[in-house]
């Protein structure tokens, strides 16, 4: 971005419409990701019409805003109700929500805003900066290496099991099994449908994560039978952003989620769900406060939020560089860049750098209006913690049923919902950690296509996989992972008393590896 | 947000109401759009630039409701179970409505639906990776007959895995079928080299920056003069994607004429004509009677082609 295409960009910014429209789509996007069942590609496609009347640069504006501030507004009902308002914001219910429950809703928005900005903000940066070269790695990413970094991502399952590795796997393999349900995205045939056709089409994420979490959570409360009213004079309802010190001595975290979300952005087939499961995963591994995870844990809320926005300038990378989307969101942004007859590519930085330079300003100005938009409405969000918790958790009900049917006006996905709940209060009694179901089920599905992909790319020989240099460094770093704690068995006692050291010495590793 | 109200709107007040209602006051309520596919995908955008033209035409609302999964089959299976009153319609490409039905059994099939009005029809192509060592279909043929090559494309039962079958059928061949998903997927896999060719949209080698070898069309296309169809390299191999609005069967054909209609304005109306252009697509509008004769036609020439490749026995 050289100066005088920076300086066209600014110009076409300072449109006082805009930047009027700007806000209020950061508003719209907000409002749609809280709302269970209407995630970040309903915005954008409700969105996709109205921007017919508006020049490019303003449809750019509108639609990167909406994107943006959707995938930050799930996080809100997911902190203070529970419930995520989009799968992306699955990982934030960990900590937010029982930070909530402690009377700090007002910290817990704070917190999660600021750490979207952030990693919002961070992946901009890189797109900005690398975009092209990325791209053209991000090509070169095929399914033996889809394959590899799916294989490692899956190992997170034993960061994320609460107790026994052996029931987060347990857990792990329920997931993955239901990714299986549908139609085979390969040959086409039905399995594990029972004839029933409207389960051809699998099961969704959303109807899954909101019975997994949500309804089970109405259930657990329904049967402690326990007023759990929070307090008035302990609700600080509101904003409220932690000092200075206390987001310096999460720096590592804020760096690693950052750099997660924009590298899973930019590779197509992972997604923000995932990379913010995976590094709410990371953290809680080299966090060395990683006992208080799950019980309201700032630096867990953190992981979470900062990747899932970190995912928004990373999947923007392979769209403009390449036309080619990085997820279904950016898919329906490059709709509308074509309808504006704008087509993405490499040529678009070489014939329009201006409107590149408007889309890198935009996106900044997209996270800077979402933090003020954020900040402002947190009042108004948190007034719901003054309502006795029975109605909430009565309002939760119908509210998760309903956003599941709004999904595709399906009774199968209010079912789904149902049963996901119950079994979901079930393994709660039997002690089986629930993240690591989604994490199956999320990665599930592009696991088996990357590796019946890379079988039929390589003729069906396994072994080829290892000929893929970028492969092989996945692989090698899961094996690492897997073999750990054999490893740490072995060594004498007193070297395993140090055991916060080691395990920051394999997150840096993972980490360099992953730059 | 005005429009999430009204999709909910139309919900529920389609639900609720009796559908009695007469059909020269059509449309008294938002209508509803079924599209088979996700958001940002081809047959939902040239489906919103054509609904957005329709609700000017109509005066009425026309939502456009996602319902993604299987193939497309899973949208249809659900708008074929509508109520034929005009309040429920489906905007689909061709697969789910000539490919899928005679492939497998699905809770509908050709007569569960009527044609309303065609909007778009482009052939599927041969496209191949600019860098790629076939610079002509000749080469690309021989090339395939010494060894097996690798098609990318979307899932088992799409168009252009019916294509790519076809042309393996008339060249003499077999090709390794890689199912990665549409047009952008196809496009990483040629240029990532994990694919040698694709036999998608004839849109997808502009779009994507990609070298188109030949179209698989009766006449070379205007977006596309320089490039030969198969037919005229010998290979007789014709397939086209084309999008349309379709009714339950059954529907009123007062109200069918009326969409027809709409449709056809909508279609004239210059905006509606030079965005779907922008976005690659050719325009061929054909009203209610004409593209009912069209549907048919289409499918049972697939049939016959599903069979002449073994897909179907």
């Amino acid at each position: 971005m050289d100066m005088s295409s920076f300086l066209a960009a600014l110009s076409l910014l300072a449109d006082p419409l805009t930047i009027a429209i700007m806000i209020a789509a950061t508003f719209v996007g907000m409002v749609v990701g809280a709302l269970p069942g209407l995630g970040t590609v309903t915005a954008l496609a409700i969105a996709l019409p109205l921007t017919f009347v508006l020049t490019a640069p303003q449809a750019i504006g509108v639609l990167l805003a909406i994107y943006v501030s959707s995938v930050f507004g799930g996080s809100i009902p997911a902190l203070l109700i529970n419930v995520p308002g989009t799968p992306q914001s699955a990982a934030t219910t960990f900590d937010g929500y029982p930070m909530t429950r402690k009377g700090h809703a007002a910290e817990a928005i704070g917190w999660a805003t600021i750490s979207s900005v952030i990693g919002g903000i961070f992946s901009m940066i890189v797109l900005s900066i690398f975009a092209p070269r990325l791209a053209a790695f991000a090509v070169r990413f095929g399914p033996v290496e889809t394959f590899a970094l799916i294989a490692f991502s899956l190992t997170t399952i034993a960061w994320v099991s609460r107790g026994s590795t052996l029931t987060g796997l347990l857990a792990g393999c329920i997931g993955v099994f239901l990714s299986m349900i549908g139609a085979d995205a390969m040959s086409g045939v039905d399995r594990y449908t029972f004839g029933n056709f409207a389960l051809s089409g699998g099961l969704n994420v959303v109807p899954l994560l909101i019975g997994l979490f949500a309804l089970s959570e109405v259930f657990s409360t329904a049967a402690k039978r326990q007023d759990q009213d929070l307090n008035a004079a302990d609700v600080r309802s509101g904003f409220k952003v932690a000092p200075f010190r206390e987001w310096w001595k999460l720096r590592a975290t804020l760096l690693r989620s950052s750099v997660i979300g924009t590298f899973l952005g930019i590779l197509p087939g992972v997604g923000a769900t995932a990379a913010s499961l995976i590094s709410y995963a990371q953290a809680r591994a080299s966090s060395p406060r990683k006992d208080t995870f799950g019980e309201g844990e700032p630096e867990g809320l953190v992981a979470s939020e900062t990747a899932n926005n970190a995912v928004t300038g990373g999947a923007l990378v392979p769209s403009l560089a390449l036309g080619i989307p990085g997820d279904a969101a950016t898919a329906v942004m490059l709709g509308a860049l074509v309808i504006h007859g704008i087509t993405p590519g490499i040529q678009l930085f070489n014939r329009n750098p201006d409107l590149v330079s408007f889309i890198f300003v935009a996106l900044l100005f997209a996270n800077l209006i979402m933090l003020v938009v954020g900040a402002m409405s947190a009042h108004v969000f948190s007034r719901i913690l003054k309502v006795p918790n029975a109605l909430v958790m009565a309002m939760i009900v119908p509210l998760s049923l309903a956003g599941s049917y709004v999904i595709r006006f399906s009774m199968i996905d209010v079912a789904t919902a149902i049963i996901a709940g119950i079994s979901g209060l079930i393994l709660r009694y039997a002690g089986v950690p629930l993240a690591p179901i989604v994490i199956g089920f999320i990665l599930g599905a592009p696991l088996e296509t990357s590796l019946r992909q890379g079988l039929i790319i390589t003729n069906m020989q396994p072994l080829n996989f290892f000929t893929y240099p970028i492969a092989d460094v996945f692989f090698a770093i899961t094996l690492g992972v897997l073999l750990w704690p054999l490893v740490k068995m072995i060594r004498p006692k007193a070297v395993a008393g140090d055991a916060d050291s080691q395990s920051k010495t394999t997150s840096t590793e993972l980490e360099g590896n992953e730059k | 947000m005005k429009h999430a109200f009204k999709k909910l709107a139309a919900v529920t007040i389609g639900s609720l109401m009796a559908t009695a209602v007469a059909a020269a006051d059509y449309p008294a309520k938002p209508i509803q759009v079924i599209i088979p596919f996700g958001a940002g995908g081809n047959s939902d955008t040239s489906g919103r630039i054509l609904l957005n033209g329709m609700q000017k035409v109509l005066g009425a609302d026309l939502v456009p409701v996602n319902v993604p999964g299987a193939g497309g089959t899973i949208g249809m299976a659900q708008f074929a179970g509508a109520e034929a009153d005009g309040y429920t319609l489906a905007f689909s490409p061709s697969a789910p409505t000539t490919l899928q039905p005679n492939l497998r059994p699905l809770p509908y099939g050709k007569d569960s639906m009527v044609a309303v009005c065609l909007l778009t029809d482009n052939p599927t192509a041969v496209t191949v990776s600019p860098d790629s060592p076939y610079s002509s279909m000749e080469e690309l043929v021989e090339a395939a007959k010494a060894e097996t090559l690798i098609v990318a494309g979307p899932a088992p039962g799409s168009v252009p895995h019916i294509t790519q079958a076809a042309l393996a059928n008339a060249i003499g061949t077999t090709f390794t079928y890689l199912p990665v998903g549409g047009g952008a997927e196809e496009a990483k896999a040629l240029l990532g080299k994990q694919a040698d060719l694709a036999a998608d949209n004839s849109a997808m080698g502009t779009v994507h920056g990609l070298k188109t070898l030949a179209v698989a069309s009766a006449e070379r296309i205007d977006e596309l003069p320089d490039v030969p169809t198969l037919t005229e390299l010998g290979i007789d191999v014709q397939v086209s994607i084309f999008n349309g609005l379709y009714a339950p069967a059954n529907t009123p054909v007062e109200i069918l004429e009326t969409l027809s209609d709409a449709c056809g304005q909508a279609v004239e109306d210059p905006e509606v004509k030079s965005r779907l252009q922008d976005a690659n697509f050719i325009v061929r509008y054909l009203g209610h009677e004409d593209f009912q004769a069209f549907y048919e036609e289409q499918f049972d020439a697939s049939l016959e082609m599903l069979t002449k490749i073994g897909l179907v026995k």
